[in-house]
């Protein structure tokens, strides 16, 4: 790979001439450097999803293995591509729609021979793995779309519905997606009659469900086969998200490190990284921020003590790609003034980060009205005594999903359906939020119900 | 002993207690405490409550906030489905369906109620352990540190200040129940029975993640050396490579090689800014231990299973067979990738969605507050 200072042929953006009400998800100045549309992929590991993500974005995927085997579990995480359209009128369709890399200049040559056109920058987006829990959580907490479209696999060398599809299709519910592009993958595995077969299979299955009317493509992400139809669908079917740009900015903390050779000296010392997706507003190099709750210490009388980290944007990255300024779309690198040790090995994770003074209430301990299930989920047996949720009482020690925040917390007190939580590490949220709550059964975490915050208590000043 | 795990020997053989002895010097400070059956039985049990005088507060100036006796009236916004939900009648706080919780499961072994008062030599023990290294201790089993539990740690880490910290991430951490599998306590045995467990705690210490490096040896060769860390793109290992594969190799040959009881394994390395190398910790051959940025097939071709699920690979296809040590490391900048072990800060209901219903069971017991 080449050095990462080399991109001569992005655009350069410049903060001077910034106007955010100007912006919007097709800027060219925005999307020739990150991604402005966040699409999900939907689909069983064994259908493809990692070689469909690769053909069309190029970036290889994290394998993780977990066992002594071939072909292991493949994980993605995310991928941002580019799509371009030929600008020469003669080069056909679809041919003429082309995705490449996150880096790649924004008009390169077309790759028909012959053709000559050089090619249009139309898209920037971002692949996201869902399901995703993390998402999938997110979204059912807070009720909105984290994902503007999404791309749905089935494997056409088998029968359709699968047992997973199902449960996609009501993912795609739950995430309330009405952007759908079906992928009818392997195909050049089956023969023509088989692949006819399960596409009507496929209309059938959807029909009634929030997929229905949706295209259906046939590809081949092992052949590159339509990669270019889907690139084209992607432009002609995905509408252009709404997006806020001109709030104040906030973005949730999914990572942070120290990149800093250690020894390094003072002058030479880098500030920390987070990393996160941005929800609203336009994160501005120079801009000053400040991250909550930040940093949490124990004080000598054995208290514990939460100080909201106050700093200074310096950098800004998506992928490879440096950036002036960034809007929310895809995973941003933010690289500040923070004293780096306090980022190490994302010790930031689950964190705000935002304008300074702007952003919510740190909460230490919180009241809830809280909703518990009758019985564990996925459980079929009603007569199983075990799966029973049991009642929340003084002292449980649980864990609390709260946005993109994971905490334990002891229950202090419950009456009725209210409950009171000290919480382990201060969470900045506001009133009225949601929350899930998990418990230690069997040795796993499970929900065992979810609640909505009435009131939160700060710490002392 | 697990007799299903055929390489269980070499997996015992990297247990803490095995080969902390040997390698003191060249590893950080740590105590070992011998574990007896109640407390194995305490990690076990489903029980778990904190209390309050030893759970992490803040400062606050409203202790109205904190009491039984003053509550909100709830927004009532949100109405959910009985079918699903317990209720709860405004004058009773009994719901049918829960009355029996408490008495018939109690003789499960995971339901046993323990106080930490009945343990109360561990804890002492540990709170002086904790003293001695100057207030900040890492706690491990044999094998397990309880890293995917750092959710449940008030500084977000494995730094712990008292007992109770230590017990919070022990009973919240899956690594933690994967070390309590791998041998069977006697029920019949005496609560002060000692197990083949052991409570490790380590001086705390503030590690760079960047120089953490993981080794892998086979008969006695160290074959390759993988950055820990494999979702993070350090810039400067790339001019330090060829100086850390020294450090790393010369601490091999001298501390390692012909101490260690073992002739394949793992171990991890710590490589302080002098490239002064310590010992982390020892891993087995085995599908638990994560070989990162290598293939287990590009060292131990023999152990690879290919069962039905696995697609037929053809010759060339294979993995070139690792013979001269090999140091990769994460080369290119690829801008913020998420942490995968993050999942383990959600309920197991999310967890493997695509492979049980429970997705659709929450989807559909969701759905009401969605509206």
């Amino acid at each position: 790979m080449a050095s990462v200072k080399a991109k001569p042929n992005l655009l350069p953006q410049d903060i001077a001439t910034l106007n955010v009400n100007e912006l919007n998800p097709l800027t060219p100045y925005v999307i020739s450097r990150q991604a402005t549309i966040n699409i999900g992929t939907i689909g069983h590991v064994a259908h493809g999803k990692s070689t469909v993500v690769k053909a069309i974005s190029g970036v290889q995927t994290v394998r993780f293995t977990s066992e002594f085997k071939r072909n292991i579990t493949i994980k993605l995480g995310y991928a941002n591509a580019k799509i371009f359209k030929c600008d020469n009128q003669e080069c056909p369709r679809p041919g003429c729609y082309k995705s490449y890399r996150s880096n790649t200049e924004d008009s390169p040559n077309c790759e028909r021979p012959g053709c000559g056109g050089k090619m249009h920058l139309l898209r920037h987006v971002s692949f996201v793995d869902c399901p995703g829990h993390d998402v999938l959580m997110a979204t059912m907490l807070n009720g909105a779309a984290v994902m503007d479209a999404a791309l749905l696999l089935i494997a056409g060398n088998e029968s359709c519905p699968q047992p997973q599809t199902s449960e996609h299709i009501a993912a795609i519910e739950i995430m309330n997606l009405k952007n759908i592009i079906i992928l009818q993958n392997k195909i050049d595995l089956v023969k023509e009659a088989a692949a006819q077969e399960q596409y009507g299979q496929i209309l059938k299955f959807i029909q009634g469900t929030i997929a229905e009317g949706c295209p259906i493509i046939p590809i081949s992400a092992q052949m590159k086969y339509n990669i270019d139809v889907i690139c084209e669908y992607i432009v002609k079917k995905i509408p252009i998200p709404p997006r806020d740009f001109t709030s104040d900015p906030r973005m949730i903390v999914i990572r942070s490190f120290d990149v800093n050779k250690p020894g390094s000296r003072v002058d030479e010392l880098k500030g920390g990284v987070a990393g996160g997706s941005i929800l609203k507003g336009v994160l501005k190099i120079g801009d000053e921020i400040e991250v909550r709750p930040g940093v949490i210490s124990k004080e000598l009388d054995g208290k514990m003590k939460c100080s909201p980290i106050f700093s200074k944007i310096v950098s800004l990255f998506a992928e490879e790609n440096e950036l002036q300024y960034a809007v929310p779309g895809g995973l941003i690198g933010v690289g500040t003034k923070i004293d780096p040790t306090l980022c190490r090995a994302d010790r930031l994770v689950g964190q705000v980060l935002g304008s300074v003074g702007k952003l919510p209430e740190i909460f230490t301990t919180l009241e809830v009205n809280f909703f518990l299930l009758r019985r564990l989920l996925g459980v079929k047996s009603e007569g199983d005594k075990q799966n029973k949720v049991k009642k929340l009482s003084k002292d449980d020690t649980l864990m609390v999903n709260i946005g993109s925040t994971s905490t334990g917390c002891r229950v202090i007190a419950v009456k009725h359906d209210l409950a009171k939580l000290a919480l382990l590490t201060p969470v900045c949220t506001q009133e009225g939020e949601k929350i899930a709550l998990s418990r230690r059964v069997d040795k796993n975490w499970r929900l065992i119900g979810w609640g909505e915050i009435q009131r939160g208590m700060s710490e002392k000043a | 002993m697990n007799k299903t795990d055929k390489y269980f020997e070499n997996k015992r053989k990297c247990m803490f207690q095995e080969w902390y002895p040997t390698f003191k010097q060249v590893t950080f400070s740590s105590t070992i405490i011998p574990l007896p059956k109640i407390f194995i039985d305490y990690l076990n049990s489903d029980h778990f409550v904190s209390n309050e005088q030893e759970f992490p507060q803040y400062r606050n100036d409203d202790p109205e906030f904190l009491d039984d006796e003053s509550w909100s009236t709830p927004r009532r916004s949100t109405i959910v489905d009985s079918k699903y939900y317990q209720s709860y009648g405004s004058d009773s706080d009994s719901d049918s369906d829960d009355s029996d919780d408490s008495n018939d499961d109690d003789k499960k072994k995971n339901s046993r109620i323990i106080k930490e008062s009945e343990f109360q030599h561990l804890l002492d023990e540990i709170k002086s352990i904790i003293t001695k290294y100057g207030g900040y201790v890492l706690p491990k089993l044999n094998w397990s540190a309880p890293k995917d539990a750092t959710f449940m740690n008030a500084f977000c880490t494995l730094k712990c200040s008292t007992p109770t910290d230590v017990f919070l991430l022990l009973k919240s951490s899956d690594f933690i129940n994967h070390d309590l599998a791998q041998f069977e306590t006697n029920e019949q045995d005496d609560d002060l029975t000692i197990t083949p467990y052991v409570l490790v705690l380590r001086k705390w210490q503030n590690l760079t993640e960047s120089m953490e490096f993981r080794c892998f040896v086979k008969d006695k060769k160290l074959l390759g050396i993988s950055q820990r860390d494999t979702s993070t793109y350090y810039s400067f290992l790339k001019d330090k490579k060829e100086s850390i594969q020294e450090s790393i190799e010369s601490f091999f040959n001298q501390n390692i090689k012909d101490k260690f009881s073992q002739d394949s394994y793992t171990f991890d390395a710590y490589v302080t800014k002098e490239n002064k190398v310590w010992l982390i910790d020892f891993n087995p051959i085995h599908p638990s231990t994560d070989s990162l940025l290598f293939d287990w097939e590009e060292f131990f071709p023999e152990l690879i299973v290919d069962d039905e699920e696995s697609t037929p690979i053809s010759e060339q296809d294979k993995l070139k067979l690792i013979q001269d040590l090999e140091f990769r490391l994460i080369e290119n900048r690829e801008g913020i990738r998420p942490n995968l072990a993050m999942e383990s800060r959600l309920p197991m209901d999310l967890k493997d969605s695509s492979q049980s219903s429970a997705i659709n069971d929450l989807l559909e017991k969701f759905k009401d507050k969605l509206q």
